[in-house]
């Protein structure tokens, strides 16, 4: 069977803010259901507090089973600092210049089903952290009903 | 081994699968997929965990992935992980990765890069080893995507 993107590989384009989900809490967002959805890019910004730690970036899927670490910050990120990251199809792995933004790549065509997560997860995370302004693109590609 | 197959959309025939293997495999040193006689595809990413067991020059460790058909290697690559005693890493491959690493999360992610438009057809087998290799080193919890049309 040969197989036709230009015509069969049908997807719309999602984009979203996500809630943020907390003083002290890392942020999991939830697959969409019934469809299968590929993730385009995912920012948000990342405030820290007064306690001295080394805090990290990473960006996971949840399988319902397992987690799988897609990418992560290149570099940490110390108190009382607000920094905004990006995970990107394509992009270099790349802190800019001006020391508050910081960009991630993510692998193209990789599909995410019904019940699984992307999970950001912040090493060292303290109490008072807070992730805010997320906000997702995803292609979306419907089930046959 | 897990599976997840894509549903298929109204548009085509056009799947993504998922493959994971249990976390604790017999033979750690080496990894193999065989492609099952239902699907051609695009590996899309290969993740999995690896320890180092013993110091960086003790001796230097190399991985390698490929994709062979018999005894003929289709496609291979190496993965770069600059690899340090006693430590996990979470290698992550795909076709646009950077090879790079972040120094404190354990296990440490380390991206490495695939071959794009590595295709991949039945009984194909899509494997990854350690070629220079301690007795105590580890590779497990492999995760493999695939982008698959149906035969």
């Amino acid at each position: 069977m040969i197989h036709n993107p230009s015509n069969k590989d049908v997807f719309r384009t999602i984009n979203l803010n996500i809630a943020a989900p907390g003083a002290g809490n890392n942020l999991t967002i939830a697959a969409p259901a019934n469809a299968i959805s590929e993730l385009v890019h995912l920012k948000f910004s990342l405030g820290t507090d007064a306690n001295v730690a080394d805090r990290l970036v990473r960006l996971e899927v949840y399988t319902g089973a397992l987690s799988t670490v897609i990418s992560a910050s290149l570099i940490e990120q110390t108190a009382s600092l607000a920094w905004n990251y990006m995970f990107q199809l394509g992009t270099p792995a790349f802190s800019s210049g001006d020391g508050v933004h910081h960009f991630m790549p993510i692998p193209s065509d990789f599909r995410l089903f019904e019940g699984w997560e992307w999970r950001i997860l912040v090493l060292n995370l303290q109490a008072a952290d807070t992730i805010a302004s997320a906000r997702i693109q995803y292609k979306l590609w419907i089930y046959e009903q | 081994m897990r599976w997840f197959k894509r549903k298929p959309t109204p548009f085509g025939p056009d799947f993504s699968i998922h493959v994971e293997t249990p976390p604790n495999p017999v033979d750690k040193q080496h990894f193999e997929f065989i492609v099952p006689d239902w699907y051609y595809g695009q590996l899309i990413s290969l993740q999995c965990n690896m320890y180092v067991h013993t110091p960086l020059m003790n001796p230097v460790r190399c991985n390698l992935g490929y994709v062979r058909r018999g005894s003929h290697f289709i496609q291979r690559w190496f993965c770069h992980v600059g690899t340090k005693s006693g430590e996990t890493y979470a290698v992550m491959m795909w076709p646009t990765a950077h090879d790079h690493w972040t120094n404190l999360a354990v296990p440490k992610p380390w991206q490495a890069r695939l071959p794009p438009d590595c295709y991949v057809y039945p009984g194909d087998v899509v494997g990854f080893e350690f070629t220079v290799w301690d007795v105590n080193d580890w590779l497990r919890n492999f995760i493999l995507t695939f982008k698959i049309w149906e035969t």
